[in-house]
């Protein structure tokens, strides 16, 4: 990411970026302000690191935010495996039901959000499992708009969704997987909490689809072009707040990889991707506090997690300068904390549509911050994502 | 009944590059422990064929490697991808300053889940004056490497009486280094650490007060705080300590965490000197089971017979007071020193023992019986010493023991001649 790269945040750069990016910039300069960056800015959001609209929720919301950011940063960094079980899983479930009967999300954006984050989450491996998760849960979209998953249906629904569930912790003595001897997924016993949690996700998953009129024409119909495609990708990419419930990519990436555009293993990274940040954008900008991500642990209670989102990142930044200078640590530990700290808020970011197109500046930039080596794979598939972006000729 | 340890610790080597004022390992005590010269270590093809047959024998999915400092090991990246690829969890104990950044990051790449860095003070000098060296810039640093790398870190405070004034600074210096949990430890007895008890273990008071300012950074940082030395809840009122857990002594029982020493000998933790039997020679079951690790678990302070929670507070660190008192079922010197208050409290019927839901190990305490009734002690008929008699309570074996004519308890007096049952591993295991 740009911002990085060049150490140095400007005015501008603040004035220009929208909604969650701004913020983003804010702790990121924060953090330059530790590690030597050159431009410190304090004045938009004094020291929060909360967005406005976060500041004013009330304190269950923003809780219920923040456990689902933190779950959330997980699923982006690949950890699901080692850090995330069945009680986690619930936590990330209760959260999403606090949000929609607070009102503080859509039906719509709860459904994107609770489907990306229980898919990331639910992977043994991140890249296999993720998608045939995904499958699953489209399989069960399929159901309803087919007019299969009828009322009477629901409680096989249920034991899917509720299967997905439990596969964070697939070992647990908390419940049985077996194989269906039907068309009906059985879990024995499946825990009536689980169960509660698989009829919210099971509503989330059976409402509020998109319009067909949705969004720009290049997103209406079949993908027929190769420019089509590209110009989807493009859309997608960059606004994927505009167009959170759009699914796309998906189409589009796989017409490009039939026309020899992207080779296969980074079309697969793409699409995980795309499922991963699409619905980022308003689940940042909109409601998230910044900086949960830097967190000692998963927060075992909401009041944890919301006393993480508020205070952490910027106390610890405010700490690490404040030890810097008192010469308490090295000037070199300083600094690899202050990467450490940078990370961690850089992992929850979006690539910004910054002038710079290198490979380094695209979402994979969060893989690649010093001195973590950014795996050859995303790469490659970053520099196909910014090869295809230069490439459509109306940008 | 088999023992099924959750856990295996294996000190990989005896050799450290620190001399750290509070160390317990055992062989920094003039016990003439086996592998007490640091000269003597297992092959690597040795060593993992001792885990591999531990691991099958004992079924634990978690191995923990120590030291020594286990860094000065050439083969330590090894050994932990090979206990990883066997599906273990793997844990690191270390001292921050042998190895570099990279094998750290090697370590972590390898296997290496959690890994526990010293971290005694957010004053350099203090934590360089504790380890006897020049280790703070280095351990901050390895804390970081460790993160960066995509590891766990937890950084272990030993509460002494050289920075408690600075426990919560520490807390937050741990945070803002990124660590995922803090441990805290009272400083336990044993190994180097006998020769500064004077110097460095601190009162009850002490002890309340620097546990009060942990608990207040880790309300105050979110952080995940532990206590693994047992703070005998007569001494410390742990009912002020909210987001603390505190634990008890698990040694030889299925929580325990049982200990391999570099040469293969097993030991009920890494606290004690007592020598269970040479894995290379005998089943983990059947030392597990053995008469000195039978004794050990019934061990009790005889100052602690009568208190009706002792089966859950079992008097503190056994370790500690074999390898200060000669007996497993002595004193260990923090109830030593104290015990008059104790005493005292007592006479003038003061509620002890308060605050026992900070025990993270115990439960049993709350199971069946009024909660008011393990919140205070009592005199109670069956004298819990008696009781183990009863059961025929095996002789206690053990490497070494220090002033035996000390130790308090007239029950565990009659296992001082007891048989040795250390093995010295055979040559072709070094």
């Amino acid at each position: 990411m740009y911002i990085i790269r060049r150490r140095t945040i400007t005015d501008d750069d603040v004035s220009r970026a929208r909604g969650w990016r701004r913020h983003v910039l804010i702790g990121a300069a924060m953090v330059l302000a530790v590690i030597g960056g050159e431009i410190v800015l304090r004045s938009s959001v004094p020291g929060s690191g909360l967005t406005p609209s976060a500041r004013t929720l009330t304190p269950g919301v923003a809780s219920a935010w923040a456990t689902l950011r933190a779950a959330l940063r997980t699923a982006v960094a690949c950890r699901a495996k080692e850090s995330l079980d069945s009680r986690d899983a619930m936590k990330v479930s209760q959260s999403c039901e606090t949000l929609l009967r607070s009102g503080a999300i859509s039906m719509t954006t709860g459904r994107h959000l609770v489907r990306t984050i229980t898919v990331r989450l639910s992977c043994d491996d991140p890249t296999k499992s993720m998608l045939e998760l995904r499958k699953e849960f489209q399989a069960l979209q399929a159901l309803r708009l087919e007019g299969k998953l009828t009322p009477d249906r629901v409680s096989a629904g249920r034991d899917h969704v509720a299967r997905l569930m439990l596969l964070f912790d697939a070992a647990s003595s908390e419940a049985k997987l077996i194989d269906p001897p039907g068309e009906t997924l059985q879990i024995e016993p499946v825990p009536q909490a689980v169960r509660n949690v698989a009829d919210t996700l099971l509503d989330l998953l059976v409402t509020e689809d998109p319009p067909s009129d949705y969004g720009p024409p290049e997103l209406r119909g079949p993908v027929k072009s190769v420019e089509d495609a590209i110009a989807v990708v493009r859309l997608l990419w960059r606004e994927p707040k505009e167009y959170p419930v759009v699914n796309k990519h998906d189409e589009a990436i796989d017409y490009l990889v039939g026309r020899s555009r992207l080779d296969p293993e980074s079309a697969e990274i793409l699409k995980e991707v795309f499922t991963m940040v699409c619905p980022l954008p308003d689940f940042i900008e909109d409601q998230a506090p910044v900086g949960t991500c830097y967190i000692p642990a998963t927060p075992s209670t909401v009041q944890d997690a919301q006393d993480l989102a508020k205070r952490n990142i910027p106390r610890i930044a405010a700490t690490l300068a404040e030890l810097k200078e008192t010469g308490k640590l090295s000037s070199d530990v300083s600094e690899k904390a202050g990467r450490l700290i940078a990370r961690a808020l850089i992992v929850v970011s979006l690539p910004d549509e910054s002038d710079d197109s290198s490979a380094h500046d695209t979402a994979f930039s969060y893989y690649c911050w010093e001195p973590i080596v950014m795996p050859e794979k995303y790469k490659k598939a970053g520099t196909a994502l910014s090869e295809l972006l230069a490439s459509s000729s109306d940008d | 009944m088999p023992i099924r340890p959750q856990s295996l610790l294996f000190e990989i080597t005896a050799r450290c590059n620190l001399n750290c004022l509070y160390c317990y390992n055992v062989w920094k005590d003039d016990c003439g422990y086996p592998c007490g010269d640091c000269s003597a270590e297992l092959d690597t093809a040795s060593i993992k064929r001792l885990l591999a047959k531990a691991v099958r024998e004992s079924g634990v999915s978690q191995v923990t490697i120590t030291g020594g400092e286990p860094f000065l090991h050439d083969d330590l990246v090894e050994i932990i991808g090979y206990l990883a690829k066997m599906g273990l969890a793997v844990g690191l104990i270390a001292n921050g300053t042998a190895g570099g950044e990279r094998m750290y990051r090697d370590a972590v790449k390898a296997g290496a889940g959690i890994v526990e860095i010293p971290l005694l003070s957010s004053e350099r000098a203090i934590h360089n004056a504790m380890t006897r060296g020049t280790a703070f810039d280095l351990a901050t640093e390895r804390l970081v490497d460790v993160k960066s790398a995509g590891g766990r870190t937890c950084a272990v405070i030993v509460l002494t009486k050289m920075n408690m004034h600075d426990v919560r600074e520490t807390i937050a210096m741990a945070a803002v280094l990124g660590a995922d949990s803090v441990m805290i430890n009272r400083f336990n007895v044993g190994g180097e650490g006998r020769r500064h008890v004077d110097e460095l273990l601190p009162s009850p008071a002490e002890l309340t007060a620097a546990l009060l300012e942990a608990e207040a950074a880790a309300e105050e940082w979110q952080m995940p705080i532990f206590s693994s030395v047992p703070v005998q809840p007569c001494l410390v009122d742990l009912s002020q300590f909210k987001r603390m857990r505190f634990g008890t002594c698990p040694a030889c029982t299925d929580k325990g965490y049982y200990t391999i020493d570099p040469l293969g000998n097993l030991r009920p933790c890494n606290h004690s000197p007592t020598i269970l039997g040479n894995l290379f020679e005998s089943d983990f079951q059947a030392l597990a089971g053995n008469v000195a690790a039978a004794a050990y678990r019934a061990a009790r302070p005889a100052f602690c017979s009568d208190c009706a929670i002792v089966d859950d507070c079992q008097g503190g660190c056994k370790a500690a007071a074999e390898a200060c008192g000669g007996c497993v079922g002595g004193e260990e010197p923090f109830l030593a020193r104290n015990k008059e208050s104790v005493r005292k409290k007592r006479e003038q019927g003061h509620k002890l023992g308060l605050g026992l839901e900070a025990w993270g190990r115990s439960k049993r305490h709350t199971a069946g019986r009024p909660a008011e009734s393990n919140v205070h002690y009592v005199h109670s008929v069956h004298s819990v010493q008696s009781a183990r008699r009863s059961e025929g309570a095996p002789r206690m074996g053990g490497v070494k023991r220090h002033d035996k004519d000390s130790c308090c308890n007239p029950d565990h007096r009659r296992y001082r001649g007891g048989r040795n049952v250390h093995h010295p591993p055979p040559n072709d295991h070094r």
